[in-house]
């Protein structure tokens, strides 16, 4: 692990050199010496040193600073020591203001190098993982994701592109499972607010109380438990995006505190009484009809108008049936890849059976089917049988109209209506009202139904 | 200068001297070795109680000693130092950290210099 990091020491004196050099290597890193700044600046273009120990005063040429200066040009991410022999003040201060990490005093403490050493690899460390997962998850987030080919859809596309440099307010509405997360995040993520935090708060989890401290913070001994100061969500999301979920279910107290934050963009922590700036994009999302709740006294109406700005409605599935076939090849080639299944897509059939479902749960319902689909699949392809179940989805019923009879009356028709479509076979008539064959034969004689 | 005294078929050699030691970067060391190389050297000097004030002590002298000889040792074989605290070839600065250590290398460590000897020959 450690000799995976090459460090340079660069000094006039040879016995510096190879004395740092040694310790070094005793402590299992791979350490290469330079005795001037032109050789240091020659071995930096072939290797990608971590970090560099460089002297101050090295006669001829090129001294500690202007060395420090050609490797960082060099070689942006490495880290310079200074290694100094008086400690003046006036030295340490040029030497981290032209960018040295750090400065030491020879001779110095062991310690003092070990621990100088483990430390900022510990940073280099942390600094490349949090790259890696920053390009993992803005690869995740990108426009081309968001898999359409719906005209309305592309506008909308198109329009998030637009307003993703901007700090204007955003109100994303759509029906639930329709993907107003990722449009949001579509919005953070190709903004120039991308290397900054997006943060995801749920409106309608929390109490009031609780809601509050979770997005103002709180100051120590705000209430019970509240042992030490926290930030809120607004606080954590500084410089970079918050998307308020479920705007529409929050309490009337809330609505006026988020109303001052979308006005000033300050506000007090609980408890607190120091009024704390932030730089902040909101972007609210919502499955109801905010004008509707204004219209019945229930949200705010100067509140709906400050986070309309701009407003993005997302159409829910069934009107955009052309992506379906999209949606569910692109679902089965992740989720079979996910759970090691080796399925290759989805049968016309099928594809047919599943564009003419209503949706009522959107993509995400989709993506649940798929993936429902995918466990029990017993051969390559999804077919009808797969997709069965969906068939007696309430989704198709929703415009059944009860009739104005007694329970009983209710049952009697159920029971009869089943037998006549099951050709009088009481085994598959008792199975498709879901009771047992034995409580059928007792129904039948209850009700005096002959078959 | 150690190199010249050793015996022809030795293959290392250990110095230890009552001399405080200090390498032109460092303000002190307990012991210094070429790593992978011939030889290595032990200070007796802040090993002893009387450095820290305190009374001589015979035993912990010895001990501490033996510490600090399987530490360099390791480093003439190869090893770098080694995360567990309590294995011989751990980095100490200070005496606690010495103290802290056992007189036996880590399984780790030991398979490693096991492994060295085989390839060497067996020493």
């Amino acid at each position: 692990m450690k000799k995976s990091w090459v460090i340079l020491v660069v000094d006039d004196e040879d016995v510096m050199c190879e004395s740092m050099a040694a310790w070094l290597r005793e402590d299992g890193y791979q350490v290469d010496t330079a005795s001037n700044g032109q050789k240091a600046l020659e071995l930096a273009k072939s290797t990608d040193y971590v970090i560099c120990f460089i002297d101050l005063k090295m006669p001829g040429g090129m001294d500690g600073i202007e060395t420090m200066m050609e490797i960082h040009r060099i070689r942006p991410e490495a880290s310079v020591i200074i290694i100094t022999a008086y400690a003046t003040v006036d030295t340490a201060i040029q030497a981290m203001k032209e960018g040295a990490q750090e400065y030491i005093v020879k001779p110095c403490n062991p310690q003092e190098i070990s621990m100088l050493v483990s430390r900022i690899l510990k940073l280099k460390k942390l600094q490349s993982e949090n790259a890696i997962l920053r390009k993992k998850i803005s690869r995740q987030y990108r426009h081309h994701d968001i898999i359409t080919k719906n005209p309305r859809m592309e506008e909308l596309l198109a329009l998030t592109h637009d307003i993703a440099s901007l700090r204007s307010t955003v109100l994303i509405r759509g029906e639930s499972g329709t993907g107003k997360e990722l449009v949001a995040r579509a919005i953070h993520f190709s903004g120039d607010r991308a290397a900054k935090p997006f943060i995801t708060v749920s409106c309608a989890a929390l109490t009031e109380t609780l809601l509050e401290s979770e997005l103002f913070g709180y100051e120590k001994g705000a209430f019970t438990g509240a042992n030490a100061q926290a930030k809120g969500k607004f606080e954590l999301a500084d410089g970079g995006t918050i998307l308020l979920d479920e705007i529409g279910d929050i309490s009337p107290k809330l609505q006026a505190d988020l109303l001052r934050v979308l006005q000033e963009r300050r506000f007090y922590r609980v408890g607190g009484n120091a009024e704390v700036e932030v730089d902040v994009r909101i972007i609210a999302a919502t499955n109801k009809n905010l004008a509707d709740e204004v219209k019945q006294g229930r949200f705010r109406e100067d509140l709906y108008y400050r986070l309309n700005v701009i407003e993005i409605r997302i159409p829910p599935l069934r009107e955009r049936r052309e992506d379906i076939p999209l949606l569910a090849e692109h679902f089965v080639q992740r989720i079979s890849c996910e759970l090691g299944k080796d399925i290759s897509g989805v049968s016309a059939a099928a594809l047919k059976l599943l564009i003419a479902y209503d949706w009522p749960g959107n993509v995400r319902e989709l993506e649940n089917v798929i993936e429902r689909a995918i466990v029990t699949c017993r051969n390559g392809t999804l077919d009808e049988q797969d997709f069965s179940w969906l068939q007696r989805s309430p989704g198709a019923s929703q415009n059944w109209e009860v009739p104005d009879v007694s329970l009983d009356e209710l049952e009697r028709k159920a029971i009869i209506a089943a037998l006549e479509r099951k050709h009088g076979n009481v085994k598959e008539a008792s199975a498709a009202l879901g009771i047992d064959r034995s409580t059928l034969y007792d129904k039948l004689k209850h009700y005096e139904i002959t078959h | 200068m150690l190199a010249q005294y050793a015996p022809p078929d030795a293959t290392r050699i250990l110095g230890v001297t009552d001399v405080d030691l200090s390498i032109p970067m460092l303000t002190f060391l307990f012991g210094q070795a070429n790593l992978d190389g011939p030889i290595a050297v032990v200070s007796l000097c802040r090993l002893h109680q009387e450095f820290y004030g305190l009374p001589a002590d015979e035993s912990l002298l010895r001990e501490r000693t033996v510490k600090e000889v399987l530490h360099e040792l390791g480093h003439t074989f190869g090893l770098a130092h080694c995360s567990e605290p309590k294995c011989p070839m751990s980095l100490a600065t200070h005496i606690e950290l010495v103290d802290g250590k056992e007189e036996q290398y880590c399984a780790r460590c030991g398979t490693r210099l096991v492994e060295r000897f085989t390839s060497l020959g067996g020493v």
